[in-house]
């Protein structure tokens, strides 16, 4: 590739980078790394190893609160950042090096329609897109007037992932660093995106790194891997060899987190049995969105389904399936256009407020995002008791000790319940949203991907956790979710949804391993396994080498 | 430690530093000086003591009025009217505005409809007009400049609080909570106001600073308060005439009253700057910091998903 011309600079060049936060502590020690022309590196290890501190190093960015004490960073032999002689990265950045943040909803200007953010970054001089309409295309985005007058809160996390991306290489730059860009996508969506990133890498050269904790999506973009623990490199070297080998145990572990659609776990003994009724009925469930003043999409039709008490039901299918508004119809936040709910038998009101308190109790919701599902100005006690307030909640020492009850169930220290969501991490935090949906009793859990915004490690440790709740309380998951690893991981049957419609329903196993409907194979043919991902970089290093 | 307590106590940040402290402790002290000022006049309110427009000398620190009255005496006595007004105008326009604001913007429907159509009536008269209406129909007097403060301000900060509420409806907390049942003063009282708690704060400077505006321009014009009530306002009014006398008779109050504007937009620059700029660095933050508080982030580096085990 061109970085093995003699004398060509590397892509990126990192030296004894060392960045400190504010009070000293390493965040990221002693770090080395190349980069070829070209190339494609990984940087994988779990949250809080120093990845995305990394990152933004690359661009010459360092958080508010950390500091640069030593190393040097160069990008096509520019310095972006230098501890001795200090560097200015900003005439770089956009043009050499561009970054792809992992929350492309929250990067785009919300007050900025997609025409003109297409426009923002447009160079008519150099040789990429001129126009909006071709930065559009380019990450196949419809260059529709419709689609390009809309702002970026009408978009799909995929469509908005898809065009934080067209920004970024709008310049053309050299370097582009990609902080999970398929987090929170659905699995076509972001194959998709994966397969045109390395069309962009082929076609262009441009040299990737890709910030990642899902090595199986890791895997299929890059040539090399670098684990990093505690902001140290632990090892590096071809990704085939690295996570298909790994030489230690902290590899090791991330190799294990990753689950595989393809090797759903054990079927669990006990199922309901089919005699008794269901706990929750769904039948021909029909809801639309308004789009525009007069449009109304359809989000789902038809949808038939049963839930088994103690049962775990996943409801999988790609981003715009339906699957969230299907959930939120269940929860009585979106008013169905038609269809019928019944809880063991008794209909169930359309909207929240017009369902007994027994309902509402009965039925609870986990959301995606836990920072988001949490007020951040309330602490953690008082957010789990929030259900055992009011007329026929519980006395104040009572409640007290059952959200030390409650958070003991989820496994936080009963201590953590005067804190703010704000000190807690992601998981935690999910935790304490799964406390606080228990606290009201459920006899359904309704999860909206509630380990998409996870970390793998973090991501098994809840599922366990939801394991255990359904063993001791018996409670019911409606699993929303568009990661099949997960499902294989939990559900016991699965219904896939496609465009609002249910194309397939079955045990998770027999689902898994041998779907009937195209749109199943799709999705499993999408989502590779670790172990396939990385037969798919043995062959690719195989094919650069030949 | 004092920070801490004075941010425990819900005292902004911004307010404990720099131009912010300034401000704050300027305001604070001007509203002192208007309260305990009274007791501390040397000379009666309203008896000549000296020569018209006599200069400042031993005894008499500002000099006299027109009328030969204490300047210094009727300095001390004239800020509680107009900071007073202020003060309480601006008080109750929150306890008015926020709840009318907040009940928009939960409630929505027609009465969201009706609320922001009244405001946007109020808001197509000038402030001015409106309070010359006012004192035309009702007379001057400090009740009357009182509503002129509220009724002027009103649909501005309806509207605000409005907007904000509407944001913070949309949140995940708050569609949980409505999942769950609660009821609307719950949800309000434990999602939506802490959330607009920042937002209201950092106008309630520069609201504050609008009504003292109002009131000594009322003043000012002779629409308000009358003679020979002592208001920093009228004072300026009063002695434009022998300006080249005793310049201090006119400069005194009107100094005050520039300080006191000056300290409230210091205030409210304050909390709003402090708050666009934490926003900002959420914002290049926001690959990493997902899960902090936009209006109060700690900065922090680590991946916030899982930092702790």
């Amino acid at each position: 590739m061109a970085g093995e011309l003699t004398g060509a600079p590397p892509a990126v060049h990192v030296t004894g980078l060392t960045v400190t936060d504010a009070g000293g502590r390493p965040l990221v020690r002693d770090l080395h790394l190349t980069v070829p022309a070209g190339g494609a590196l990984g940087v994988v290890g779990e949250s809080g190893s120093g990845k995305t501190t990394t990152a933004l190093a690359l661009l010459g960015h360092l958080n508010a609160g950390t500091r640069l004490a030593a190393g040097r960073v160069t990008v096509a032999g520019r310095p972006v950042l230098d501890a001795a002689a200090g560097a200015d990265p900003r005439p770089l950045r956009g043009r050499v090096i561009s970054y792809v943040p992992q929350n492309p909803g929250r990067s785009l200007n919300p007050s900025m329609r997609v025409r003109d953010l297409a426009r923002s970054l447009l160079d008519p001089a150099g040789d990429g897109p001129a126009t909006a309409d071709e930065l559009l295309e380019s990450v196949r985005l419809p260059a529709t007037r419709a689609f390009q007058r809309r702002y970026p809160h009408q978009l799909s996390g995929g469509q908005q992932q898809r065009l934080a991306i067209g920004m970024a290489l709008a310049a053309r730059p050299a370097v582009v660093v990609l902080d999970e860009p398929t987090t929170g996508l659905d699995v076509i969506t972001a194959a998709g995106l994966l397969a045109q990133l390395r069309r962009l890498r082929e076609e262009r050269g441009t040299t990737l790194v890709h910030i990642g904790h899902d090595l199986a999506v890791v895997a299929r973009l890059v040539d090399d891997v670098a684990v990093l623990k505690e902001g140290r490199l632990l090892e590096s070297g071809p990704v085939a060899a690295v996570l298909g080998a790994p030489a230690r145990p902290a590899t090791r572990a991330l190799v294990d987190a990753v689950l595989d659609p393809a090797r759903p776990a054990a079927p669990r003994a006990k199922a309901a049995p089919a005699t008794a009724p269901p706990l929750l009925q769904v039948n021909g469930l029909t809801a639309h969105h308004r789009s525009g003043r007069r449009e109304r999409v359809v989000a789902a039709e038809g949808i038939d389904l049963t839930l088994a008490a103690g049962e775990c039901l996943a409801l999988v299918g790609e981003s715009g399936s339906g699957k969230t508004t299907v959930l939120r119809a269940l929860a009585g936040l979106h008013r169905p256009t038609a269809g019928a709910v019944t809880l063991e038998g008794v209909p169930l009101a359309a909207a929240a407020r017009h369902r007994d308190p027994a309902q509402l109790r009965a039925i609870q919701l986990v959301f995606q995002n836990p920072a988001q599902a949490l007020n951040p100005y309330q602490r953690v006690g008082d957010a789990v008791a929030r259900p055992l307030r009011g007329p026929a909640g519980l006395p104040p020492r009572e409640r007290a000790r059952r959200v030390a009850a409650l958070l003991d169930q989820v496994h936080l220290e009963p201590a953590l319940a005067t804190r703010l969501p704000g000190e807690l991490s992601g998981g935690q935090q999910q935790r304490v949203a799964l406390a606080r949906a228990l606290a009201a009793g459920p006899r359904v859990l309704l999860c909206d991907e509630i380990t998409s915004a996870l970390d793998v490690s973090v991501q098994a440790a809840v599922l366990a956790l939801l394991d255990e709740l359904r063993a001791t309380t018996g409670v019911s998951l409606l699993f929303v979710t568009h990661d099949l690893g997960v499902v294989g991981r939990i559900a016991d049957r699965v219904a896939v949804l496609e465009r609002g419609l249910i194309v397939e329903t079955g045990p998770t196993a027999a689902v898994l391993t041998a779907p009937r409907d195209d749109h199943t194979r799709r999705l499993l043919a999408a989502a590779p396994g670790l172990g396939d991902a990385l037969a798919e970089a043995a062959a690719r290093a195989e094919g650069s080498r030949a | 430690m004092r920070r801490t307590t004075l941010r425990r106590i819900g005292v902004p940040r911004s307010l404990t530093r720099g131009w912010g402290l300034a401000g704050a402790l300027t305001l604070v002290a001007l509203l002192a000086l208007a309260v305990a000022g009274p007791l501390l006049a040397p000379h009666p309110l309203d008896e000549p003591v000296a020569d018209v427009g006599q200069l400042p000398g031993p005894g008499l620190w500002l000099g006299a009025d027109q009328l030969g009255r204490d300047v210094f005496s009727r300095t001390l006595h004239g800020g509680l009217t107009t900071l007073g007004v202020s003060v309480g105008g601006t008080l109750a326009l929150y306890l008015v505005g926020v709840p009318l604001g907040v009940v928009a913007g939960y409630r929505g429907g027609w009465v969201d409809a009706v609320t922001v159509r009244a405001a946007d009536v109020l808001l197509a008269l000038p402030g001015l007009l409106l309070a010359l209406l006012l004192v035309a129909g009702l007379g001057g007097s400090g009740g009357v400049l009182l509503l002129c403060v509220v009724l002027t301000q009103l649909p501005a900060l309806t509207r605000l609080v409005r907007t904000a509420t509407l944001e913070a409806g949309s949140r995940a907390f708050v569609e949980a909570a409505r999942a769950r049942g609660e009821s609307a003063v719950r949800v309000v009282g434990f999602d939506v106001l802490p959330t607009i708690r920042p937002v209201i704060l950092a106008d309630a400077g520069l609201r504050l600073r609008s009504s003292v505006i109002v009131v000594a321009g009322l003043n000012f014009l002779g629409l308000g308060l009358h003679p020979p009530t002592a208001d920093w306002g009228l004072m300026i009014s009063e002695n434009r005439d022998i300006i080249g006398l005793n310049p201090w008779a006119a400069l005194a109050p009107g100094a005050l009253l520039a300080l006191f504007t000056v300290a409230a937009n210091a205030v409210g620059d304050e909390s709003a700057a402090t708050r666009t700029a934490t926003r900002t660095a959420a914002r290049t933050a926001a690959g990493t910091a997902a899960g902090t508080d936009p209006t109060d982030a700690a900065p922090t580096d680590a991946d916030p998903r899982e930092a702790r085990p």
